[in-house]
């Protein structure tokens, strides 16, 4: 599977590649940058990143952001305001898509977590439930994954994601805007 | 005006097709192979002044340094251009050998276009003095064609502006700015002793772009002639190495622009360099003043830049079809193509929502992996 990443920054490109290979092995990934961090810049480019992936015939595009304070655990993901709108831009892009006889049409793959992907390192770095992990304070995460201020953040990621690769193998609950990035991959690929 | 080139052999560019516009704007990825092309018009122009030794320079520094290697060589490096003088068009073929690590000319012709008749032509037997048969040896041998088209090429020229250099005094007899800058001192001492309106022109510019400046100064220091400016409401004036970077490099830029003559070719690497990114749309103003207009009456001059800038490139507005994507195509050759159709292709329209240099920022116009293997 040809797939189109767009991520907000170098730690969340390590984390979707190896997530998306280890959900989906033998995946050919072209990891993108949007050029600043926040859902604006998503948002603007969500429509170009959805023609990109439909001219140039990737089999999928995932699109990375964080939730924020639009999340509530006690919700489904299915009703989440922010992913809403955004599966309502890629749709609406994706209408107007001219058609270059592609035989299966591009598939759509949001990665949402909580807060930030780093909540998903720290529960593959230490024991907990994956919830608690996703309700904790951004900052602290980060702090404790990359240390003050953030530094090596490429090469500290990937040490921590082989964490994250293993406590996937065990039966410990992931948690959930993890769990159904991983089964949203997992259909994308059948 | 340089209106395509083609050139086969040099460095990155293998079969490498570019069209230009009276202002063209190169984008790409560090090594794609833009400084390249700036270097392909400098060199032209170097050898349509004096042959393979001008451009090239003597032994060792040849053609066998021009090469890449990784992507290939080929024995000869093949240049076509295609210039539009008045109202008529001209092909200039140039084929370059290396004997005994001297570039030596293989093949030089120019050809009218309209009726496909050559015009001048490189003669093993007899060649020019110069070098080249864009300087022919005598008047017999020479005539309007060959003086207009020979102009146009020696007219070209590429600029590396750096304000260290800029900054710098110099000797008043050096009045033409060089390649880095150097030289901006005794060139606005020049004009304003014998074309006081050119300097008044740079300076009301300068005003435009820098609202601060009251007036550009020269004075001497020893031998040595020193630019600088003096700011409203001051009595005293800055000498040039008491200025910004950017301050600097916009002087640079505006002699080098009034320094042109009348429809020449002159590219200009990294133009974003030193300026705010709030000074860029003046900066592209003034660019397109300068190649659609001529500034000031001076005369149109075509420009060809590179930048790196993503914010420089989101406010081109309407001149988004001057813009050249430079990319390393399958083999590692320089590809080269209007930013339009890039975008036709990769987005499926050439209007697409975000900024264009957004767009080109996050990598969405480059070649993919699976491309590149094809």
């Amino acid at each position: 599977m040809r797939v189109l990443l767009a991520t907000e920054g170098p730690s969340d490109e390590n984390v979707a590649i190896s997530l998306i290979q280890f959900a989906c092995p033998g995946s050919e990934v072209v990891p993108k940058q949007f050029v600043s961090r926040g859902i604006r810049a998503v948002q603007r480019a969500v429509p170009d990143l959805v023609r990109a992936a439909h001219f140039q015939r990737y089999d999928a595009l995932v699109i990375h952001f964080d939730l924020d304070a639009t999340y509530n655990q006690n919700e489904s993901l299915a009703s989440n305001q922010r992913i809403s709108e955004i599966l309502s831009d890629i749709e609406k892009t994706v209408s107007t898509l001219r058609d270059i006889g592609r035989p299966i049409a591009i598939k759509r793959v949001l990665m949402t977590p909580a807060q930030s992907t780093d909540a998903w390192l720290m529960w593959g770095n230490h024991d907990g439930d994956g919830r608690t992990w996703e309700r904790t304070a951004r900052d602290w995460l980060k702090q404790q994954l990359y240390g003050t201020p953030p530094r090596g953040l490429e090469a500290k990621s990937s040490a921590h994601v082989q964490n994250l690769l293993a406590r996937l193998q065990t039966s410990e609950v992931a948690p959930p805007t993890l769990q159904a990035f991983l089964d949203a991959l997992s259909v994308a690929s059948r | 005006m340089l209106e395509k080139m083609h050139i086969h052999g040099f460095r990155t560019l293998f079969n490498t097709d570019v069209d230009f516009e009276p202002l063209t704007i190169l984008i790409g990825k560090n090594g794609a192979g833009k400084t390249t092309i700036l270097d392909v018009i400098q060199i032209i122009g170097k050898f349509a002044r004096g042959g393979a030794d001008r451009a090239f320079g003597p032994p060792p520094w040849s053609l066998g340094w021009q090469r890449t290697k990784g992507i290939g060589t080929v024995a000869t490096v093949d240049i076509e251009l295609f210039v539009r003088v008045s109202n008529d068009r001209y092909r200039y073929n140039l084929k370059l050998n290396e004997e005994r690590s001297h570039v030596v000319v293989k093949e030089e012709r120019l050809t009218r276009i309209s009726d496909n008749t050559s015009i001048a032509a490189f003669d093993w037997s007899t060649p020019p003095a110069s070098g080249t048969v864009l300087r022919p040896d005598s008047p017999a041998e020479s005539n309007a064609e060959i003086d207009a088209v020979s102009e146009t090429v020696r007219d070209f020229d590429s600029y590396e502006l750096n304000p260290d250099q800029i900054q710098q005094s110099n000797d008043p007899k050096q009045v033409r700015v060089a390649r880095n800058g150097y030289g901006v001192a005794g060139f606005l001492a020049d004009l304003k002793d014998n074309d006081p309106k050119g300097f008044s022109q740079i300076e009301a510019y300068l005003r435009k772009l820098r609202p601060e400046t009251e007036s550009l100064s020269i004075w001497s220091a020893g031998s040595e002639v020193v630019w600088g400016v003096r700011d409203k409401g001051n009595d005293w004036k800055f000498p040039a190495v008491h200025l910004s970077w950017g301050d600097r490099q916009l002087v640079g830029l505006l002699c080098v622009l009034f320094s042109a003559r009348p429809d020449s070719t002159i590219a200009i690497e990294e133009i974003d360099r030193g300026f705010h990114p709030s000074r860029y749309s003046d900066v592209i103003d003034l660019l397109s003043e300068a190649a659609y207009d001529g500034l000031m009456g001076h005369g149109k001059t075509q420009i060809i830049v590179t930048t790196h800038s993503p914010s420089m490139v989101n406010k081109l507005g309407d001149l988004t079809g001057s813009v050249r994507l430079v990319t390393r195509a399958t083999g590692g050759g320089t590809m080269v193509r209007p930013l339009e159709r890039v975008l036709k292709d990769k987005l499926g329209t050439d209007r697409p929502d975000q900024p264009l240099g957004e767009i080109w920022e996050m990598g969405l116009l480059e070649e993919t992996i699976h491309e590149a293997m094809i």
